[in-house]
């Protein structure tokens, strides 16, 4: 169930700002579910619409970028933008700009490679500068480090816990755990996936599948007399939605 | 260059003076020259595996492979399916995990450590021995050792994140002891490291607010040390993993695990299951404070605790929260 300001929305409202169906199913969920979803304003609520299409939009793109896939150790970045770190993230370099540093990434994906953490921060910038525009996302985000879960910008911090939600939308940063991984290979150990909706994920290095399609690579890469499968976690990283919002205000 | 007869420590100390490619380029000569003493030098015993790795180049492929000793042969073999197997395809040959493996990755953490930082496919080799040890074969003793260098690499500013992972994998009593002592390091670095692993809030800085969280951590461990198992999180899935989880079924019950596993606990008894349903009613909060203080009372009063696990959960909880056991 929706509220805003305390209050069911008429439909007529809804409708005015769920102008794209990936967003009507984001609607639909949050409407017709047990828990209750209050926002402050209808300018919240459409907010957190656009940032989750965005965010399905991003991971779209970024598949399509030619990113590839490494280990830390083997990451790369275009130094043009970026600098890589002894660890293996990527430091925005001093005077470039964060919004044109993070869409090269999308644009020029052959001349990055990171693991499957770090692509999602990379999904969710790309999204904050598409909702915020540049000249906002520039004076938002001077400074960007991009390394799995570390050294996240506070604003942002949500993103990289996971919690147990009563929904899942489009939009969610997932994760299929691999408990019985084999340990020779440990970058298998889970996935980090975008919810994209229709029942498909975006996971760097895996492609954009189903679930069932993205627990059975894994188990292929599980240790021999392994006894558990793969799974998608009951739980979620999502960025605080109304926080954000409150930074896109004029 | 001269190889003293009869040790191996020649390699290692060329190695560590002159570096791998030196040690490597010198190998190669006596390796043309004087074959079967090269292999002699490869095959002692004091051999360090940092050197084996400076010299895969002339290990990998060596004919007849009999001529190298079973630990080399192994580890040669371990670094190519490691090395090859960086992408995210997972078409690997996965080795037999059987004790010639165990025995040359034993070596290859052991003596791999003190070259730490000297080329970054050596640094993820050493950390995927260690990996594997403590995953495949349980080898705790190794994880003093994986403490040691996660810690030394966070203050470079290094990677550690597959040791992170080892260290998940099965951070035991005696290795959440270790990163706790880490809470008292002058060290603000070591200090943030030991919080993340341990799954605890920000501190002061003061030498008092660090004695008192390290205080307060030990002693959570040591009232949960029997009830802890390991998660399947990670630094991979989030910010902030939890290394371990408390079973708090079996705390609240107090039904120690058994050294066998959780296969060898004998069944629960009509009663303990009466006792679980009414605890498994409890909202998850509850749950945690009934867990805590059914141990403190058990341990300070058995007999009022078999009396008070018995009472409606409306009144278990009340005198929980009361703090009964403290009287």
């Amino acid at each position: 169930m929706i509220t805003v300001a305390g209050k069911r929305p008429d439909s007529g409202t809804l409708a005015g700002f769920a102008d794209g169906s990936l967003k009507r199913n984001i609607l639909s969920v949050l409407e017709t579910s047990t828990h209750r979803y209050a926002f402050d304003t209808a300018a919240q609520l459409e907010f957190e619409l656009a940032l989750r299409q965005a965010t399905v939009e991003a991971a779209h793109s970024l598949y399509g970028s030619g990113l590839r896939f490494a280990v830390f150790r083997d990451a790369a970045a275009n130094p043009a933008y970026w600098n890589v770190t002894r660890d293996g993230g990527f430091s925005l370099k001093r005077g470039a700009p964060p919004a044109r540093a993070i869409l090269d990434i999308f644009e020029n994906g052959s001349a990055y490679a990171t693991e499957c953490a770090t692509a999602m921060m990379i999904v969710l910038y790309g999204a904050l500068v598409k909702v915020y525009g540049e000249a906002r996302f520039n004076r938002l985000f001077p400074q960007i480090e991009l390394m799995n879960w570390h050294r996240l910008d506070p604003r942002l911090q949500s993103f990289g816990s996971l919690e147990r939600k009563d929904d899942y939308f489009p939009g969610d940063r997932r994760y299929i755990a691999n408990p019985d991984v084999d340990p020779l290979t440990p970058h298998w150990q889970g996935e980090n996936v975008i919810e994209l909706g229709g029942g498909l994920f975006y996971g760097h290095g895996i492609g954009i599948r189903d679930a069932g399609s993205i627990i059975r690579s894994l188990n292929r890469n599980r240790v021999d007399g392994a006894t558990r499968s793969a799974y998608l976690m009951d739980a979620a990283g999502r960025p605080d939605y109304r926080r954000l919002a409150a930074l896109a205000a004029p | 260059m001269y190889f003293p007869r009869g040790t191996a420590n020649s390699l290692n100390a060329l190695r560590r003076r002159r570096g791998p490619d030196a040690c490597r380029s010198e190998f190669h000569k006596l390796r043309a020259s004087r074959r079967a003493y090269a292999a002699g030098l490869v095959n002692d015993p004091n051999l360090s595996f940092a050197t084996c790795f400076a010299l895969l180049p002339e290990l990998r492929g060596w004919q007849p492979e009999g001529e190298l000793c079973p630990r080399v042969r192994t580890a040669v073999r371990l670094c190519e399916i490691i090395r090859t197997d960086k992408s995210a395809d997972g078409n690997a040959v996965h080795p037999r995990y059987d004790e010639a493996t165990r025995d040359a990755l034993r070596w290859m953490f052991a003596s791999g450590e003190e070259a730490d930082g000297m080329d970054a496919d050596f640094d993820r080799t050493v950390d995927i021995s260690a990996c594997v040890l403590l995953k495949i074969y349980h080898e705790e003793e190794i994880l003093p050792g994986v403490v040691r260098l996660m810690f030394r690499r966070n203050r470079r500013g290094s990677c550690l994140h597959d040791l992170a992972w080892a260290f998940f994998q099965s951070a035991g009593p005696r290795a959440l002891r270790s990163v706790a002592e880490r809470l008292l390091s002058p060290s603000a670095k070591d200090a943030e490291l030991a919080r993340l692993l341990l799954h605890l809030p920000q501190a002061g800085n003061s030498r008092r607010e660090k004695r008192a969280q390290y205080a307060r951590y030990l002693d959570w461990l040591e009232e949960n040390r029997p009830y802890l198992s390991p998660t399947d999180e990670g630094l991979c899935a989030t910010s902030s993993p939890h290394a371990c989880a408390v079973n708090l079924s079996a705390k609240y019950l107090n039904r120690k695990p058994r050294a066998g596993g959780p296969e060898d606990a004998p069944p629960l008894t009509e009663s303990e299951k009466g006792c679980l349903a009414c605890f498994s009613a409890a909202q998850p909060e509850e749950r945690e404070l009934l867990a805590h203080f059914s141990c403190k009372l058990h341990e300070k009063d058995p007999l009022r605790w078999s009396e008070w696990i018995r009472r409606p959960l409306e009144k278990q909880i009340r005198a929980a929260r009361g703090g009964e056991a403290d009287r």
